[in-house]
């Protein structure tokens, strides 16, 4: 199997399978571009959210593949479970999977963001999202 | 607008995390709001701030009815609110949604039932841009029993009306409607409207009602034919060498007056 090699806004390095990470189409084009021998370096994103970026898309792709026991409530909660993460760490996900351009994880966090805005009166949102920066000021 | 966003990116360390959502970038909000039911979320989500507010108004959360060929200079995520045909579009349509119909082709409709609000909007520079064809056989082009807008729009029926107005408030800004020529054009008009009669009495403080904006309006045995409890008023024409251009509003001319089948016909010939 062919190693990818990437790396993190800090510096780590991640080695995955190349199908894992052509579930980018951002690393993917890189790929097509820059070919393998290199590292593929990703100053957008931190080394945490990188981390879980690989965790989301590698267990997509066991779940996926034929043989898999794993039933759609399983998938469900493994999401649901996913994105129940702080706030911040929510943002982030939600750029690097802009950035890194997978569209399943994209969807997922923007559907997480648009759940926490629903049926909220638009002061309680203003303080949601800024209450913490407000604090600092 | 904000300059916070960009800087809170690329700062590292855990304190710069700030947990405002204006840290994410334009593409990313409007996938967000796009995640939100039209109304009421959408629209209190407008009232959050100025650059949310913008955002809401963005063509991206749009539906559009546009033909196959016409997609690819579109991104992907454009293309998951894409329709062939204005009743796919409709059908898929949350209430509140905006459907934005291709310019530079011709659509088919016939009796396609609007039945949550909605804003239809063609595309072009000008109403001729884009044109709605109801084929004969079909009652109406379009039928609405909710609250809504056409704006540029061209609507053509061979037979039988362009628009069919159940219920509801609606608006017709800028479009034109014809009746094209037929043996038979005496039983078309472009506007009908049943709107009132004993459907009106199970929503009090809902006042149906049409107005009509600015449209062009060609063909037919009268401009707007009304069945229901309303009246026709407030009529403005001008007479220009390429067409005759209308506004009017259509409603309910005072509480007492809502006895059915007061049928009313405004007589107005288009050239």
């Amino acid at each position: 199997m062919v190693k990818v090699t990437l790396k993190s806004a800090e510096g780590d390095v991640f080695e995955v399978d190349e199908e894992l990470a052509l579930e980018s189409l951002m690393v993917k084009n890189m790929i097509e571009d820059v070919g393998l021998d290199s590292a593929i370096s990703l100053p957008n994103v931190s080394s945490t959210i990188l981390a879980k970026v690989i965790e989301y898309i590698k267990f997509h792709m066991d779940a996926q593949k034929d043989g898999s026991k794993k039933t759609s409530e399983e998938i469900k909660a493994f999401d649901d479970d996913f994105v129940n993460v702080g706030i911040p760490t929510l943002f982030e996900m939600v750029l690097a999977s802009n950035y890194l351009n997978v569209k399943s994880l994209l969807s997922l966090t923007c559907n997480t963001v648009a759940n926490m805005i629903k049926t909220k009166p638009p002061a309680e949102v203003k303080e949601m999202f800024t209450s913490a920066k407000q604090a600092k000021a | 607008m904000l300059p916070c966003s960009r800087s809170a990116r690329r700062g590292r360390g855990q304190e710069s995390r700030r947990p405002s959502i204006n840290l994410l970038d334009d593409g990313c909000l409007v996938r967000v709001l796009g995640f939100l039911a039209p109304f009421p979320d959408r629209f209190n989500a407008a009232s959050v701030c100025s650059r949310w507010h913008k955002l809401i108004a963005d063509s991206r959360m749009w539906l559009r009815v546009q033909s196959a060929t016409a997609n690819s200079s579109y991104n992907s995520f454009i293309q998951s609110g894409e329709f062939a045909t204005l009743q796919d579009a409709v059908n898929a349509a949350r209430p509140g949604d905006t459907i934005f119909i291709g310019p530079g082709e011709v659509h088919a409709v016939a009796n396609v039932a609007i039945d949550k609000p909605l804003c239809l909007m063609g595309g072009g520079s000008s109403p001729e841009e884009t044109v709605l064809i109801s084929p004969s056989g079909s009652e109406s082009a379009l039928v609405f029993s909710a609250n809504g807008k056409i704006a540029n729009l061209t609507i053509k029926a061979e037979l039988g009306s362009c628009l069919l107005h159940r219920r509801g408030s609606l608006t017709v800004d800028r479009c034109a409607l014809e009746c094209e020529e037929h043996p038979l054009e005496y039983l078309s008009c472009p506007i009908v409207t049943t709107a009132g009669g004993l459907a009106a009495h199970h929503l009090p403080g809902k006042s149906d009602g049409l107005s009509v904006i600015e449209t062009r309006i060609v063909g037919g045995t009268c401009a707007v034919k009304t069945v229901g409890s309303l009246v026709l008023q407030q009529v403005r024409v001008l007479y220009s060498r390429a067409a005759v251009i209308f506004w009017f509003t259509v409603a309910q001319q005072s509480k007492s007056a809502s006895s059915i089948g007061v049928a009313a016909t405004a007589f107005v010939h288009a050239s």
